[in-house]
This record gives structure tokens, sequence and C-alpha cells, in this order.
């Protein structure tokens, strides 16, 4: 009995130091990221005015820079493709802390019609946090997550790691799925993924299929830029279709007075144009261009 | 609380360290000791079940007395059937009401008939088809004069809930455990040592094989409408390899656990996806199970005697009852069917028994031959998964003609390189393995102890990185 308790200690404990070995690796591995605006963020270095949150139609939809310019102040595009309110929430938390600069106005752009709904095609963003898992804020949102044991992370670095975080090949975005310096991530790509004309596509909005837990999201990202004084803007951006005033209104439902509002004009011409988009949902670039400036228009006011 | 979550091992090591140094010196107090720990296991999961598997031991216990004290058969057939109503009472009660009622509804509406009825919102108790038929091989086994009835009530609980068969079996027989409840046990350092090798292979198989397989199996399986033959081969392959991972895996935690209290539990999987036809298949796939059919209901009906008809008939019916048993849907029923279909051919020819031995034994290769047939099999196998993981008879009937498609040629729409060279890796372990208990068991012992235990070091690696949010255990919905 007391060989096989030895045998399990001395295991144990070189196990323990084979593990520490791995702190090379865990703080390696965020250097190899082309995409650091996360890490910005946790190192508190974010100093944008204006910041916007959302997936991929906030990321391809709204170009940072063109805002910047339009309005003069410093805006920075955090949006990230395939992300939802819960992974929103989660930045505008790290933006808050971390000493990060206060931010005068946040943009949340809605995806329609799953911004509220759970949907396989937007989620929380687990792997976007793994590289940095050399941050503890990082391995405790992973814990609240329960992906990884908290007690386990806090005794083994091998354990805080997911198979990705071996890849140590340099990451690097395609000639499609670029950023730019502003933080966008504006798209050339045209699919044939469009209906055949710009009509009415959904024009009822069907409250019954929201996750409670997302709307729970929405309501604190909203409270928080309202305890902290930031204006907050929500976003319907431009979709190869007419604006769905039901699930537009169920927004300004739950905000109600915290937050401002801004949605395209589905009258322009310009909008119903497949020319200034890469797919139904999706802006090209000089879509995005257009729309920014809408959008600096409103926010001139 | 699952095998593979931080809980057990915390756990564990508690309940170990107790059972050989606090309460070692006295068998009742570490029987004590082991059937306290089991609640707690077992109330984790949802402590108001522990009421309904309390009331089954103790119905099965006092049966068992019952059959024994009373002289007339009647009687004695009496407390048999009340003890085996009662425990196929709740099982249907939990687990099949609402499949029988939808079903007795769908079947009336095909004859114009509109019948009102209202499903139960019934949570089904974690492992209540395991130890319910704990306790009926008891209750079978006294009343057929195989074994004598305990009086010890300690004794007989722990034998129904001992911790790592509890949810998930192995499917325990008294006269194979309860003997050793009853026998003093002493710590033994290679078995302790065997344990914590099969623990590790176990959860090898669970949190890298069939955690890493269920993404791909999950998405494929659940999305199948937008996908090719070829990629819905890979998405069967992957279920393929989750539940055997999954599940072989579970047991070998439970083996390996229970080793390390002394116990030795009936070996539930023998390589299985190296079987050379599918009775071989059946003779190394969940062989408790197996072996409780073949013991309370294929010999009951007769078992292969008596002519052609009746052979084919009790192979059927253990198929289909065995199908039955996973869970109230009709793609586990047809997936028994079609077990039974494969295995008809071989009852015909009297060739099921062909294959007793471990593929290529004393050899590192097999020949072409066994290499075919193990390769037909394992298609079968992984054919017949397909209805087995399917969601409704529609949906895997609607896999089966896309699968069979001219899109089965094409190039799938991604291949999951990592998992297939994990199976790879994991295959390979198994093969080399394959002679002995577990993959792991003499696995590297002849290696120095330094590249040993650096292998070690890679298991548990890769349990580490592997481990992402707890899974749950396929069979646990058993």
């Amino acid at each position: 009995m007391k060989k096989f308790i030895r045998v399990l200690i001395i295991f144990s404990l070189l196990f323990f130091i084979f593990d520490k070995l791995f702190i090379v690796v865990r703080n390696y591995v965020p250097k190899l990221e082309v995409d650091q605006r996360l890490e910005h963020l946790l190192q508190g270095k974010m100093d944008a005015d204006l910041l916007i949150f959302g997936s991929s139609v906030g990321a391809r939809g709204i170009i940072a820079s063109e805002l910047s310019k339009e309005l003069q102040v410093k805006a920075y595009n955090l949006s990230y493709p395939g992300s939802n309110i819960d992974f929103h929430e989660f930045l505008l938390r790290q933006v808050l802390s971390h000493g990060n600069k206060k931010p005068k106005t946040i943009l949340l752009t809605i995806d329609e019609p799953s911004e509220l709904i759970k949907n396989n095609s937007i989620n929380f963003r687990l792997e976007r946090l793994y590289p940095l898992i050399k941050y503890p804020q990082v391995r405790n949102e992973l814990a609240i997550r329960e992906d990884k044991s908290k007690i386990l992370s806090q005794l083994f670095v091998l354990y805080q790691f997911n198979k990705s975080n071996f890849d140590l090949r340099k990451k690097h975005f395609t000639i499609n799925d670029s950023i730019m310096p502003c933080g966008s991530m504006p798209s050339y790509q045209i699919t044939n993924n469009f209906p055949a004309k710009f009509e009415h596509l959904a024009s009822v909005y069907d409250t019954s299929k929201e996750n409670p837990v997302l709307i729970q999201k929405f309501n604190s990202f909203v409270d928080l830029c309202y305890k902290n004084h930031i204006t907050l803007v929500l976003v319907f951006a431009p979709k190869y279709q007419y604006r769905n005033l039901d699930f537009e209104n169920r927004f300004k439902f739950l905000a109600q007075h915290k937050a401002q509002y801004f949605s395209y004009d589905d009258q322009n011409p310009n909008y119903q144009n497949k020319l200034f988009y890469g797919d139904a949902s999706h802006l090209r670039t000089n879509g995005a261009l257009l729309f920014s400036k809408d959008l600096a228009n409103f926010l001139k006011k | 609380m699952l095998f593979n979550s931080a809980n057990f091992a915390i756990f564990l090591p508690i309940v170990f360290l107790c059972y050989w140094f606090i309460v070692n010196k006295s068998l009742k107090a570490q029987n004590v000791l082991l059937l306290i720990a089991s609640y707690f296991f077992y109330a984790c999961w949802d402590w108001r079940f522990v009421f309904l598997l309390a009331f089954s031991t103790v119905l099965d216990f006092y049966s068992g007395i019952k059959i024994v004290e009373l002289k007339k058969q009647s009687q004695r057939k009496f407390w048999l059937v009340i003890s085996v109503g009662i425990n196929l009472g709740f099982l249907g009660i939990f687990k099949y009401y609402n499949f029988f009622a939808d079903s007795f509804c769908n079947l009336l509406a095909n004859f114009g008939l509109q019948v009102n009825y209202s499903t139960l919102n019934i949570i089904l108790p974690v492992g209540i088809s395991f130890y319910t038929f704990h306790g009926l091989s008891y209750v079978f086994d006294i009343y057929y004069q195989r074994i004598k009835p305990t009086y010890n009530f300690v004794d007989y609980t722990l034998f129904v809930c001992f911790f790592p068969l509890l949810v998930a079996g192995p499917i325990e027989r008294a006269t194979h455990l309860l003997p050793q409840v009853e026998k003093p046990r002493t710590f033994d350092y290679s078995k302790a040592v065997d344990g914590m090798r099969q623990i590790l292979w176990g959860l090898f198989k669970k949190i890298v094989i069939a955690d890493t397989c269920a993404e791909h199996a999950n998405l494929i399986f659940d999305h199948a409408d937008m996908y090719g033959g070829s990629t819905l081969f890979i998405g069967a392959l992957m279920f393929t390899f989750q539940i055997y991972g999954d599940f072989s895996g579970y047991s070998d935690i439970a083996l390996g656990t229970a080793r390390l209290f002394g116990f030795e539990l009936l070996r539930n999987f023998a390589f299985p996806y190296f079987s050379r036809d599918i009775a071989e298949f059946w003779r190394r796939w969940h062989i408790s199970l197996s072996s409780w059919f073949r013991d309370y209901l294929y010999f009951p009906l007769g078992g292969s005697q008596g002519g052609t008809w009746m052979k084919v008939r009790n192979t059927f019916a253990i198929f289909l009852v065995s199908g039955f048993w996973h869970g109230a849907n009709w793609t586990f029923i047809f997936w028994g069917a079609l077990n039974a279909l494969y295995f008809l051919p071989l009852l015909l020819l009297n060739s099921n028994r062909n294959n007793i031995e471990i593929v290529a034994k004393g050899k590192l290769f097999p020949t072409l031959k066994e290499l075919f047939l193990m390769s037909v099999t394992f298609l079968m196998t992984v054919f017949a998964w397909i209805f087995f993981r399917a969601a409704s008879l529609t949906d895997a009937f609607n896999f089966v003609s896309t699968l069979f498609s001219a899109s089965l040629f094409e190039s799938p729409n991604f291949i999951p390189k990592v998992a297939l060279l994990l199976i790879a890796f994991f295959m390979l372990i198994e093969w080399l393995g394959r002679e002995n208990q577990f993959a792991l068991a003499k696995f590297g012992l002849a290696w120095p102890r330094a590249l040993r235990w650096s292998f070690y070091f890679v298991i548990v690696t890769c349990l580490f990185v592997f481990n992402g949010k707890e899974q749950q255990f396929i069979y646990f919905q058993f």
C-alpha cells in the first residue's frame, strides 16, 4: 500500500514538473495570432472613443476608419464573425476592465433574426479565448463557462490548453478575410446566395423562439452601457430585403430608453442593389463604406 | 458525478484512502463505507431517485429470502412474479411509458382514430436499466437455485449499487460479485496499478476518442440533409468510434476503479471491432448484457435446442429485446432486428462459434482473409450504428439513402484529420494489446520505467488538453 502511494506521489510530482514546462508554450501562443484585438483589451491598450460590437454583420458592414474620418473620433471595430451577444457582452466587460479607456459611444450591430435565438452559426467564440490562456481572466471565463475546471486549471498548465494551442504555425487571414488596423474586416467576396429580388422576406418575428440566456446577455450589455454612461446605438445593418419592423421593435422594447436605434434605409436604391452585397446578409466593402457614411451622418446628429 | 469530472477526481482518492487506511481492519466497515459512498455518488445525479433505488433493492432482497423460505412452488413463483413485475413496471413507467403511448396513438391514427392523450414529463432515473437487471439476476438465480440468498442487507445493497457499476454497468451477477463482497479484501499492489492503468485508458477512450468523434458525429447527424454520401460515411464512422470509446471507456474506468478496492468486475468489452463475424462481435461487445440476455431470456426460451424455427425465433427475441433495452425508440428496435438479420446466416450455417479466440493470436498481423472478414464485419457494424444514432427511423432511412448515392464517391465536405489520427493511434494500441484484458494491461511493461512513464505522461497530457465541457456518457441514458 505504501509503495503504491509512494509511486503515485512520485509520478504526480514528475508530471507536475513536466507540466510547468508548458508555461513557455502558453506564453508563446498569443504571438501566433494575427487578430490581436482581444489581447489588446486584456492588456488595457484600448483607447477608442467609439467601439463597434457584433458578428460578421458588424465586422464586414461597418468600416471603423470611415467613422473616424467622418466623426473625428477614434473608432475601433471589435466585431467577431460568428460571435453572439454572449461573446459581445464578455468583450464589453473586458473593455470596461484592465484600465482600457472607457468609450463614449458603442454601436451594437444586431443579427437578424438570430440575435436572441440560439443558432449554430453564431455562438460564444471559445476558440478565440484559448490562445490567450496566459491571462487569468481568460482562464476564469473558461471555468465560468464550464469548459475547464477551475481547480484543475489552477493546478496544471496543460489542463488550461486546448488542442488548438498545439498548432504552433503562425495564423494568417485569407484575402477575403483580412483585418484592417481599425479592426474592421471588410469583404470583397461575392456569392450568388441571394433571393430572386429585394422583397419582404420576413415581416414577423416569433419571440417564443428566443433564448432566455441570450436575452439576459443582451439586457446585461445594455445595462453595462447605461450604468457606465456610454451612448449605446443598436444598429440594424442592411440585408438584401426590406426591413423587418417587427424584429426591430422587439429590440426597442427590450432596450427602451437605454439605447438609440439606427437602421438602414430600405428605400435607398443602393441598398436594393446586389452589387453592394457579398451575400444576402452581408455588405461588401463598397456597401460597407456607404453604410458607414450613413451611420456617421446619424451619429453626427 | 461523472467519471470524467473534477468532482470524481476528488471523490475517488478520498474514498480510497478511507477504505484502505481508516476502515481497513473491518470488512463490515469497508462495506458500509462503500455503500455510503455509492449512495452519495448516486445522489449527486438526483437525490430523489435514491428512494427508487432503495425500494428496488429492498424488494429484491426480501423477495430472494421469501423465495427460499417458502416451501410451495406457487408461493415461490408468487414472489418471483412480484419482484420481476414491480421492477419491470418501474422500468416500463420511467423508460417506456411515452413510447407506448405515442406508438399506440400513432397506430390508432393510421385507422383514422384520433385519441387525445398526455405524455408525462418523466425523467429517466440514471442507471435504472442497469440496477434493475442486477436485482433481477439475483432473484432469478435464487429461484432457479443457482445461489442462496444473502441475509446481510448491507452486502446485498452493495452488490446492487457499488458505485463503479451503478449507473452504466457492467451488469453484474450475484454469483460473481456477491462472494467478493462477503470475503475480506486485502490490498494488492499489482492489482491496484493495473486498475490505475485501466482507468487511464478508459479516460483516454472517453475524453480523447469519444468526445472528439462526438463533435463530428453530432455535426453530421444533426445536419445530415446538408451533406453528401462521403461526409455521411465519415459521420457514421465517427459515431462508431464515439460509442465504442464512450461505453468501453466507461467500462474500463468502472473495472479499474473496482480493482482499486479489491474487486474484479465482469469484463464488458473485448476488442469488438477486431471481430471476424457478427457473432464474434456480440461475444465481445457489452458482454455483460449479452450474457444476461443469453442466460435469462435465450436459454429459458429454449436456446439453440429444438428446430431451426426455434433458433431463429429465440435469436430474434434476444436481439429485439436487447435493442429495446437501449431505449424507447423504434430506431433501437430496428438496430436490434438488423443485428439479428446479420446473425441469421451464421446461425443457419451453424458457424456462429467459428471465431472464439481473438484474431491473429500470437501474431503481429492478421492474414488477408482475417483482414477481409474484420473489414466486412466492421462495415456492417458501422451501418447498423446509423440506426442506433439517428433520431428517428425516417432520419435513418434518409441518411442511408444519401449515403448510398453517387455522392458517396465525391470528396467529403471536410475530413476530421485530428480525429482520424487519434483513431489510428488508438486502434494501434488496441491491436497491440488485444490479447489482454484491456489494451494497456501489458503495454510497455517491458520498457524501461522512464519510457513507460513518458508514455503515460503523453496519455495524461492528451486527457488534459482534450478535456472540455464534461460530456455525459451515452449509456447513462439507457
